[in-house]
C-alpha cells in the first residue's frame, strides 16, 4: 500500500499525460455541468423558495427525489434518449464529453434546486418588498435574493460539484471511457483497478481527494467575513 | 394631490384587512395615519407604495392610475418598513442599494449616500456591518437609504417604534426638513402614542380597515 502511494506520488509529480487527460476531462465535464446547473437552477430555486403557487410542493419533492436518483439510472435514461435510435440520436453526442456534461447537468440541477431553494426559503420575508421599494426591478430583486442567500448557494454549488466530480455511472454509460477523449478520473479508476493497475488508480484517487480539498478551501474563502469593509465606501 | 383612493378593498384569504371608500392625501405635506395594531395601517402604506395590489378599487397617485407595473411611478415613492430589513454587509452598501437600483451615476450616488448618512448622524458608521448596529441606528440607516434616493413621497411605517428619544427627535427634524425644504410628501403611521403627531399637517384615523375620520391640523411649523 505504501509502495502504491509512493508510485502514485511519482505519477502526480511527473504530471503523467494519461493521468492529466483524465483529470482534464473530469474537471471540464463537472465544472461545465455545475455552472449550467447553477445558472439554470438558481432562478428555479428562488421561485420555489420564495413564491407560493399551486404545485410548488410537488416540485420541491421532485427536486429532492432527483437528488437521490442513482447516477446509473440517469445514465440509462439519457442513453436511451441519445442512442442512435433514440429521440435525440440525431445529435450524435453519445460517447462524447457533451453527453457526460448533459448527464451530469441532469444530476446537478436537482441538487442546486433542492439545496438552494431551502436556503432561499429561510430568508427574511421582507427582502423582496425592501428591494422593490428601493427601486429594484424583477431581475434586481432576484439578484438581491441570491446575494442574501449566497452562503446557501455556495454550499449547494460545492455539493453539486463534489457529486458530479465523483460520479461514475453517467461518465461510464454516456462517455464510454474512451482514452484521451471521455475517460474521467472515476471511470479510469474503475477500469485501471479491474485491469490490475492499482497504482495508477490510486494516483487518480489522490487527485480526486485534492480536488475535494481544493473545493472546500475555495468554499471557505468565498465565505468572506461579514465584517469586511465595502471597497466602494467614501 | 398625492393620492386618491376609491372603494379599495384588500383581503388576506377571506379576511378583509382594508376597506377604504374614499381617501385623499395632499402632496407635499406630512400626514399621520393613526390606528391600533391590526387596523390596516401597514397594508394601506403598502398599497400606496405600489407594493400590494388591492383586491379591488381604484388608486391614483399624482393624478395617475396606480399600477404596480408603472416603474416610473414606483420610483417616486419609497416605503420605510417597520422593522426595516437590512441587506447583509456594510451600512454603506445599504445606503447605496437604492441609488444603484435606480441607475444613479456612481459619483453622484457616493455624494448622495454620504449626504444621507450625514443627515441622520451616521457618517461614522458607513464601514460598520449592519449586524453590529442597535435598533435606533438601524432605523437611522433605514431612513438614510430612503432619503438618499430623493423620493417625492416617503411612507414610513411606525418610524418612532423601538427607538430612543434622541432618534425620535432626529426623525422629527428629518421629516420636517423633507416636507418643508424639498416639498416631499411624508406619510407615517402610528399606533396612537407617537411623539411625531405634532408635526403632522393632517391626521387620518383608521380602525378595523376603515377610515374613521381625517382631520386637517393648523400648521404651526
Amino acid at each position: 500500500m505504501i509502495e502504491a502511494v509512493q508510485k502514485a506520488g511519482q505519477l502526480l509529480w511527473r504530471l503523467d499525460p494519461i493521468l492529466l487527460d483524465c483529470v482534464k476531462v473530469s474537471l471540464l465535464c463537472s465544472l461545465t455541468a455545475t455552472a449550467a446547473a447553477v445558472l439554470m437552477g438558481a432562478p428555479v430555486a428562488v421561485l420555489l423558495g420564495r413564491k407560493h403557487f399551486p404545485g410548488r410542493r410537488v416540485l420541491v419533492v421532485a427536486a429532492h427525489t432527483g437528488m437521490a436518483v442513482p447516477t446509473v439510472v440517469i445514465g440509462l435514461l439519457l442513453y436511451g434518449l441519445l442512442s442512435r435510435n433514440g429521440p435525440l440520436g440525431v445529435l450524435s453526442i453519445l460517447y462524447t464529453p457533451k453527453a457526460i456534461i448533459l448527464g451530469e447537468f441532469a444530476l446537478g440541477f436537482p441538487i442546486i434546486v433542492a439545496l438552494f431553494s431551502a436556503a432561499a426559503a429561510g430568508l427574511d420575508a421582507r427582502i423582496e418588498m425592501t428591494a422593490r421599494t428601493l427601486g429594484a426591478g424583477r431581475f434586481g430583486v432576484f439578484l438581491t435574493v441570491v446575494r442574501e442567500a449566497k452562503v446557501g448557494l455556495i454550499a449547494a454549488t460545492m455539493s453539486a460539484f463534489g457529486r458530479l466530480c465523483s460520479e461514475l455511472g453517467i461518465a461510464m454509460m454516456l462517455g464510454g471511457s474512451i482514452k484521451h477523449h471521455t475517460r474521467t478520473m472515476t471511470t479510469a479508476i474503475a477500469m485501471e483497478t479491474s485491469g490490475g493497475e492499482f497504482t495508477f488508480a490510486l494516483a487518480l484517487g489522490l487527485v480526486l481527494l485534492l480536488v475535494a480539498l481544493g473545493v472546500n478551501i475555495a468554499a471557505q474563502l468565498f465565505r468572506l467575513p461579514a465584517q469586511r469593509r465595502h471597497p466602494d465606501v467614501l | 394631490m398625492f393620492c386618491e383612493c376609491h372603494d379599495i378593498l384588500v383581503r388576506y384569504g377571506r379576511t378583509v384587512v382594508l376597506d377604504v371608500q374614499r381617501l385623499a392625501i395632499p402632496a407635499g405635506h406630512i400626514t399621520t395615519i393613526v390606528g391600533p395594531n391590526g387596523a390596516g395601517k401597514t397594508t394601506l402604506l403598502e398599497v400606496l407604495a405600489l407594493l400590494r395590489r388591492p383586491t379591488c378599487g381604484q388608486v391614483s397617485l399624482w393624478g395617475r392610475p396606480a399600477e404596480a407595473s408603472d416603474r416610473e411611478l414606483q420610483k417616486k415613492i419609497v416605503m420605510v418598513m417597520h422593522p426595516g430589513y437590512m441587506f447583509h454587509g456594510a451600512v454603506w452598501h445599504n445606503v447605496m442599494y437604492g441609488l444603484r437600483a435606480r441607475g444613479t451615476r456612481r459619483s453622484e450616488s457616493r455624494l448622495r449616500a454620504a449626504d444621507a448618512l450625514k443627515m441622520v448622524g451616521m457618517s461614522d458608521f458607513a464601514h460598520r456591518n449592519v449586524v453590529d448596529l442597535s435598533a435606533g441606528e438601524r432605523q437611522r440607516v433605514n431612513l438614510a437609504r430612503a432619503v438618499a434616493i430623493g423620493p417625492e413621497a416617503v411612507l414610513l411605517d411606525e418610524p418612532s417604534a423601538n427607538v430612543d428619544t434622541r432618534t425620535v427627535a432626529l426623525i422629527r427634524n428629518l421629516l420636517r426638513r423633507l416636507s418643508q425644504e424639498q416639498g416631499t410628501t411624508v406619510i407615517h403611521t402610528s399606533p396612537g402614542n407617537s411623539q411625531l403627531h405634532d408635526i403632522a399637517d393632517r391626521v387620518v384615523y383608521i380602525e378595523a380597515g376603515r377610515i374613521l375620520k381625517s382631520d386637517e391640523r393648523p400648521s404651526d411649523n
